[in-house]
């Protein structure tokens, strides 16, 4: 008895004696930033380079909208050092996530603190103005801002790298400035009022609004919820009667409705991707920026012809 | 002799004062607990000069308000490299919006750009039907968050004094905006 408390004893005092050493250890190890979806890995890859490891929250192939938190997710938090989060409606699993994890205190760093947020339309408009639309990361500026936002934040974190962030938050901003002007300057004439656009789900606002336009209609009642026969019907009427020019769909959810909708109504439909599908990347986000963009300008272009 | 014996209602009138006073306290358990519980209404007042970023803008002032705010980042990262506001000339060069003439710049009410010495940059709306005109004060420190300030008419006139009491007398509203966390959140941030 006697001798397993000394043998404790000594035990502590040997841990006690190493801890600082481990500790040591640690801060030499590049940081581990967590990350919730897919542009929010190509923004942090960006920003940190070789400084800093980015880990997805959930593993690729998982449908963002439809996560269930898995035990070995959570297992995983306990392994990072903070956690970006988008935090204004599209990532909301990751709270309880990180509740349940060993480091329930984890920093985190919220990526759309600053960001001008717009309102959320159709059936997700309640809560008296307070629900935002979460799709901040389907805009160029706003994710130049959350670029930002995350760059100053991690500098805080982490301040003997907080230049080697910015510079690198500088130059990404300024590629993805160049994809937007390069798609604008394809834009040869301004589109007026009359070029309205629907979209299928209620998460372009921020992408059409670059182009200085603004989503006239949202066709489905919320993610993943299909229409009826007779609200597709009404639908159908109401984009007639709202002279609707382009309607942009989903192209990582495709939807057997959004044929129906095409042949009677007779409006085209473009494909847009919410980027968040697939292998998590650095190039991700420009890749499909760039198709949205380009998708964006051929709807405006046709729209002429 | 008849002995009259008085038999009192089973407890009628206990009984109602118990139901009442169990009614009571069920109410005020509940009340307690959705007070407790319920969802905090966190409303943002606003001053009179101010306008919601969220609420009050058109589409096209959304827009141009969230692109001022993105180049005031690297406007204060340009003035830290080279201890001066950059010109406008410079911001073009840098491609920022909403400096830039591009397709997005011609829908949104084509402003016009110009530099004050008195330490701004005034976007001169040509279209007020699509956005008013826009001031973009610099502050003092670099630390300092933007400040920008939305006008609906389109004669507007460089303000020569850009203190609060100037701009709000001139007509000027200062756009503010608020966070508001994912509400199916754990935590409220």
């Amino acid at each position: 008895m006697l001798r397993s408390a000394l043998a404790r004893r000594v035990f502590s005092l040997l841990l006690a004696c190493a801890l600082p050493a481990l500790a040591l250890a640690d801060s030499g190890k590049p940081l581990r930033i967590g990350i919730t979806l897919h542009p929010y890995y190509s923004y942090v890859s960006n920003i940190v380079g070789d400084k800093a490891e980015v880990v997805p929250l959930i593993p690729a192939g998982f449908n963002p909208h439809a996560y269930e938190p898995r035990a070995e997710d959570i297992k995983r938090i306990g392994t990072l050092d903070m956690i970006v989060l988008n935090g204004v409606g599209h990532d909301d699993f990751a709270d309880r996530m990180i509740a349940a994890s060993e480091t329930p205190d984890i920093k985190t760093i919220e990526a759309n603190a600053n960001v001008p947020l717009l309102a959320a339309t159709g059936i997700a408009a309640r809560g008296a103005g307070k629900v935002v639309n979460p799709h901040t990361f389907l805009s160029i500026s706003a994710s130049i801002a959350q670029v930002n936002n995350i760059a100053r934040e991690l500098g805080k974190l982490d301040p003997d790298n907080a230049k080697y962030y910015t510079k690198n938050a500088r130059a990404y901003a300024k590629r993805l400035r160049a994809l937007r002007a390069e798609a604008l300057a394809k834009v040869t004439e301004a589109p007026d009022a009359s070029f309205r656009v629907a979209t299928i789900h209620a998460a372009y606002d921020y992408l059409v609004r670059e182009f200085g336009l603004e989503v006239t209609a949202v066709v489905e009642p919320a993610h993943g919820i299909e229409p009826s026969p007779a609200q597709l019907k009404k639908t159908i009427d109401q984009l007639k009667a709202l002279d609707v020019k382009v309607i942009f769909s989903e192209m990582d959810f495709p939807s057997a409705y959004v044929d129906t909708i095409q042949r009677e109504s007779g409006v085209k439909i473009y494909p847009l991707t919410h980027i968040s599908y697939g292998e998590y990347s650095k190039e991700k986000y420009e890749v499909e920026m760039k198709r949205n963009l380009d998708t964006v300008v051929r709807a405006i272009q046709e729209s002429r012809a | 002799m008849s002995r009259i014996q008085v038999v009192r209602p089973a407890g009628a009138g206990h009984e109602t004062l118990y139901v009442l006073l169990a009614s009571l306290l069920i109410i005020i358990l509940a009340a307690t607990i959705v007070t407790m519980r319920g969802e905090r209404v966190d409303e943002v007042a606003l001053a009179s000069h101010q306008i919601d970023a969220r609420r009050d803008l058109t589409a096209a002032e959304q827009g141009l308000y969230t692109d001022l705010l993105v180049a005031f980042d690297e406007i204060q990262a340009l003035r830290e490299e080279n201890a001066g506001a950059p010109s406008i000339d410079t911001l073009v060069d840098e491609g920022l919006p909403p400096f830039v003439t591009d397709a997005s710049s011609e829908s949104r009410g084509r402003h016009q750009w110009l530099w004050m010495e008195s330490g701004a940059y005034l976007g001169r709306s040509q279209d007020s039907t699509v956005a008013g005109s826009f001031l973009l004060i610099l502050p003092q420190t670099l630390a300092t968050p933007a400040d920008v300030w939305l006008r609906h008419d389109s004669a507007t006139l460089a303000p020569a004094d850009l203190g609060s009491e100037a701009l709000i007398g001139a007509g000027w509203k200062q756009i503010a905006t608020h966070y508001d966390a994912g509400v199916t959140r754990e935590h409220r941030h």
